[in-house]
């Protein structure tokens, strides 16, 4: 049964002068899943508020959307509230209340329902999704997952027969996503509820789609069910670049498979004979560390427990060093402590073998997990002309990062990519040897990523020395030089990129899990396409 | 406190205002006595050694205003000594010990209050009729933890650990101001988010975590009619009391006294009874 | 508007009763007791009209976020003795967002930081005092937007009044009722006090006047959230184009 469908649906903002969603067809079954996938600003958000009534944005609205086999402008809005239900990107900005049974109960409250009905259908839900033990607690004690997850359980207790999903796990760590995307699993499964997930890093969505549409700039640029799009994808390679490295990889091989498992054995079938590991490489000169850490400790409370403990690390100018973790480890804390912002209690941080005694030291700039911080001021130029008074420099590296036409914007109208690169510019400008960046990758579409990492590498071949937190396994892997696991409050076994993960069995990118026995030493996507291809060749 | 736990909210908050309405406002010092007695064993009971610090506060309160009353105060007829041509009188020392004992109660009281009532009992009586103000204030308390969040990763990103004086103060007051600018963005996802889940669709409720029941109305029974009683006696003016020119001989009721003690005194019968069920409660090895 | 009727009834009904009782009952302490309970019933009566009036969400949202954040400026500015920035948060609010939400602007901020200094006898009065300094505002929003030494001034003299209405709620508790020369001993030597609330809320306006304002405009002129100066914006906007 069609239960949701848009037919020619163009769409204009009040203030803007062109149409930001224009033509867009599709339709989707009853207990159907639907990816959406596009860059940043292709207009995913819009279409999705404009399913919901009560947050569609206003402006000029032409085509029809259809929802329970009526037009939209039929639904009444209690119908739309109980029926379709929303979930957004950032947990923070969607939690209402202060602590998770509040939080739960916000829906049914708004309705007028009895207390006595509101507790057990939140109870109901509580146990359904196994969130018993953070029920009482207030909101900002929680992990980055549950308070995703929590918003999850506050969208859907009204149980919905739609669930609209924007961009869900941007701001999740792995486990976190992984998590939340069992939810859905199940959600989907057992009670048939239909989804609309858009997504610009959608390797796990995939899994579990039925369909796909691919929006660039406003348009649809290819919607149909999942198999044919594999199928288009292979002579495409706009829509491959959406596809996970499985699929891509099955695809060089001419089959379409969606699991790592599957993409393994197909692998190991078609190349029997193993790839023999090469050496490792060669053991790095002794060049003198430009950042040293040594055995350093540091915990926020006197009698709290070490977020940091003996920790060691060599960082070299030259190279992109990435410390890859779960969220909630310390990593952030790490570097913090490397940048002089906090002090640690024991142990020694030392650039170019001078001790860091403070941030005044200057030689370190510290970029936070959410870049925005960084700017206080209300545009850009503004911004930078406070950090430094040198306008040669400032419009040096603007044009070399490629920001100088964003200088006369609001900070928080730009979009994720371009505030990174104009994040890089200020810490630029105090003309720092050492880059500390947390989380540079997160919440960033895959052409953002790209853009970011190039800009890192560049850096790095100037001779800063550039260490990063990151929990982004496949940008860790295409764009560092050296790797360690950060566990338990130091970071253990650094080693070079390719060694680092080609030696890891469970925390490494899902490449290498699927060339692991074939081709030891492939650790990226785009690694593992060209070996096939010149595998297939020999 | 944890058997006090099991009544509805409202019995607590009704409890407190009915002692406090009569302590506060009474100078018959039989009354003041009573409640001064019941705030004290309360206290303890509830604080334990953390107490002390309020009582010995609370002493000195009593102390200085009873020793400075009669420097204002020049009534009364028994005159202890003269400063200068001012007399210090008996009548205004005692008044004044009056004017002391009944502050040091009431934060004896509030005390004890806030002891026993949460944040979240607070929000539960006013989400019963006031469901909108009781979320405004659950929204606040969920934004504080955000913007403090905020203002310390700001602080970080800034390097704006250490400064002094006026410096400090347009640092501390431009990370503040930036706190504001980056939390107002969200005010729309927030509200989108509100509106997404049907607020303003219809009237709210408020989801209480339990209903009330017999035994909250009994207690609240009693303690209206104890409360109702003490007023009866107050608005006969049995009750009244005065200091000027001479202390006057009556004012002690018995019954109102009693009533009064019993009052104050009712939740420690809660409390021993709580001490004494875990004597004998099975669930202890 | 029925909520209006029933709230002017309370006041009306209510509070000749209240000093009736007052009266009868705490004979020697009459003001107190009906002060504290006109405190009271006006604040139920303001709260009761809020509670029935539909507000948009945005207005919920910028209620608790600018209560939050005068919370937040007591326990930021700690590190100033005496100096703090709740006055000036609320009146801000105020002149751009009207004077409910100014009020309540002020009486949350009372109310919620009690939670975490203590709740006491002085909540409710605290509640008005700071509720008034925000409607006050609100009411005159039109002309201290526009002029800032007006600002200033109108946060200087609120300042004072603030004090001199937390004087006389000691005051009460101390004696019962007003005596003259007691009030005049505590207005004096809170003098200190006094001061330090003028002066610091001209310092807090003073620097949050500009910030706060560029933040609420763009606020109403990105999403279009807030009454304020709507045809300003507008013509704002028409520029940038």
């Amino acid at each position: 049964m069609e239960i949701l469908s848009c037919k020619n649906l163009s769409f204009r903002y009040n203030s803007s002068t062109h149409d930001t969603l224009s033509d867009i067809t599709f339709s989707l079954e009853s207990s159907g899943i639907m990816l959406v996938v596009g860059k940043t600003g292709s207009g995913k958000s819009t279409l999705l508020r404009l399913l919901k009534k009560e947050i569609a944005p206003a402006g000029k609205l032409s085509g029809s959307i259809r929802i329970f086999g009526k037009d939209h402008s039929e639904l009444s809005l209690t119908e739309s509230t109980c029926s379709i239900a929303c979930v957004s990107q950032n947990p923070d900005t969607q939690t209402v209340t202060h602590k998770v049974s509040a939080e739960l109960a916000f829906a049914l409250e708004n309705l007028g329902i009895k207390p006595s009905q509101i507790l057990s259908r939140v109870g109901e839900m509580s146990a359904y999704f196994g969130i018993e033990d953070i029920y009482d607690k207030p909101i900002d004690q929680l992990s980055g997952g549950e308070k995703q997850l929590c918003c999850l359980c506050a969208a859907t207790v009204l149980s919905p027969r739609i669930l609209i999903l924007d961009e869900p796990v941007a701001q999740l760590d792995p486990i976190g996503s992984g998590k939340f995307f069992a939810a859905l699993r199940r959600l989907n499964s057992e009670l048939g509820t239909t989804m609309l997930i858009a997504e610009h890093d959608p390797d796990e969505v995939f899994e579990f789609c039925d369909s796909v549409l691919v929006l660039d700039n406003g348009r649809s640029v290819y919607y149909s069910d999942r198999e044919s799009f594999v199928a288009a994808a292979r002579n495409d390679p706009l829509l491959r670049g959406w596809l996970p490295a499985q699929t891509r990889a099955a695809l060089k091989l001419g089959k379409t498979v969606f699991t790592v498992k599957q993409a393994k054995n197909l692998l190991e079938e078609r190349f029997p004979q193993a790839d023999i590991p090469q050496a490792p490489a060669k053991p790095r000169s002794k060049a003198k560390a430009s950042l040293k850490a040594e055995n350093v400790y540091f915990r926020y409370e006197r009698s709290g427990k070490d977020v940091v403990s003996c920790l060691d690390l060599d960082v070299y100018s030259g190279e992109v060093f990435a410390a890859v973790g779960s969220n909630g480890s310390g990593k952030t804390t790490m570097l913090k402590l490397l940048s002089g912002i906090l002090r640690p209690w024991q142990g020694r941080i030392s650039i170019n073998g001078k001790a860091v005694k403070s941030h005044a030291s200057g030689s370190a700039a510290y970029m936070p997990q959410d870049p925005y911080h960084l700017f206080i001021c209300d545009t850009v130029r503004h911004e930078l002309e406070r950090t430094s008074s040198d306008k040669q420099l400032i419009h040096q590296l603007c044009t070399d990062l490629g920001v100088d036409h964003l200088l006369e914007m609001h900070p928080y109208d730009l979009s994720g990519g371009e505030v990174q690169k104009c994040a890089l510019v200020k810490l630029l400008l105090t003309q720092p040897d050492i880059l500390l960046l947390d989380e540079p990758s997160k919440g960033l579409d895959p052409q953002a990523k790209a853009i970011v990492g190039k800009t890192l590498r560049e850096l790095a071949s100037q001779g800063k020395a550039i260490c990063i937190a990151t929990h982004d396994l496949e940008f860790a892997a295409r764009f560092a030089d050296r790797c360690g696991l950060y566990f338990n409050g130091c970071i253990h076994s650094a080693a070079p990129c390719k060694e680092f993960f080609s030696q890891n069995r469970f925390y490494t990118t899902a490449s290498s899990r699927i060339a692991r026995n074939v081709f030891a030493d492939v650790v990226t996507a785009d690694e593992l396409e060209k070996r096939i291809a010149g595998g297939d060749s020999l | 406190m944890c058997y006090l736990k099991t009544f509805d909210p409202t019995v607590p908050m009704m409890y407190f205002l009915c002692v406090m309405s009569i302590c506060v406002f009474t100078s018959n010092p039989y009354l003041q006595a009573c409640s001064l007695v019941g705030g004290v064993v309360m206290l303890i009971l509830l604080k334990g050694r953390k107490s002390i610090k309020l009582l010995l506060m609370c002493l000195a309160v009593i102390t200085v205003m009873g020793l400075t009353n009669p420097l204002f105060v020049h009534r009364g007829l028994t005159e202890l000594f003269y400063i200068g041509e001012a007399p210090y009188t008996l009548e205004a020392l005692l008044y004044g010990i009056s004017l002391g004992s009944s502050i040091a109660s009431l934060l004896i009281w509030f005390s004890v209050f806030n002891a026993v009532v949460s944040q979240d009992d607070i929000l539960a009586v006013f989400g019963k009729r006031l469901p909108k103000t009781a979320l405004v204030i659950s929204m606040i308390l969920g934004f504080i933890p955000k913007l403090r969040k905020q203002y310390t990763e700001l602080k970080h990103a800034q390097y704006a650990n250490s400064a002094a004086g006026t410096k400090r103060l347009h640092r501390t007051a431009a990370l503040f101001t930036a706190c504001l600018s980056a939390q107002a963005e969200s005010v729309i996802d927030i509200s989108m988010s509100m509106k997404a889940r049907g607020y303003g669709l219809k009237t709210r409720t408020y989801a209480r975590r339990r209903s009330f029941r017999r035994t909250d109305g009994a207690a609240i029974g009693i303690v209206l009619a104890l409360c109702m009683i003490c007023y009866v006696y107050i608005g006969s003016g049995k009750l009244d009391y005065w200091y000027y020119p001479r202390l006057s001989p009556g004012g002690f009721e018995p019954a109102a006294s009693g009533c009064y003690l019993l009052l104050c005194i009712m939740p420690v019968f809660f409390i021993i009874k709580e001490k004494f069920l875990w004597r004998s409660c099975p669930a202890k090895t | 508007m029925k909520a209006r009727i029933v709230s002017l009834c309370i006041f009306l009904l209510c509070i000749p009763a209240i000093c009736v009782a007052g009266v009868v009952f705490f004979r020697d302490r009459a003001v107190s007791f009906a002060s504290t309970g006109v405190v009271l019933l006006m604040l139920a009566g303001y709260f009761y009209v809020y509670e029935k009036k539909n507000s948009q969400a945005w207005e919920l949202v910028i209620v608790a976020l600018m209560s939050a954040l005068s919370v937040l400026g007591r326990i930021v500015f700690a590190f100033l003795p005496s100096l703090k920035p709740c006055s000036a948060i609320i009146i801000l609010t105020a002149v751009y967002y009207g004077r409910e939400t100014g009020f309540m602007v002020g009486a949350f901020t009372a109310l919620v930081s009690n939670f975490y200094f203590g709740q006491g006898g002085w909540t409710p009065f605290q509640m008005l005092a700071w509720g008034l300094t925000g409607y006050f505002a609100g009411m005159l929003g039109k002309w201290l937007s526009k002029n800032k030494i007006l600002l200033l001034i109108y946060s200087a003299l609120i300042g004072v009044f603030f004090s001199l209405l937390m004087d006389i709620y000691t005051c009460l508790w101390m004696d019962g009722k007003v005596i003259v020369s007691r009030y005049i001993v505590q207005v004096s030597s809170a003098a200190r006090v006094t001061v330090s609330y003028a002066v610091s809320n001209i310092i807090f306006t003073g620097l949050f006047m500009q910030p706060f304002g560029r933040v609420f405009k763009r606020l109403c002129i990105k999403y279009g959230i807030g009454t304020y100066t709507t045809e300003a914006a507008a013509s704002e906007r028409t520029e940038v184009k």
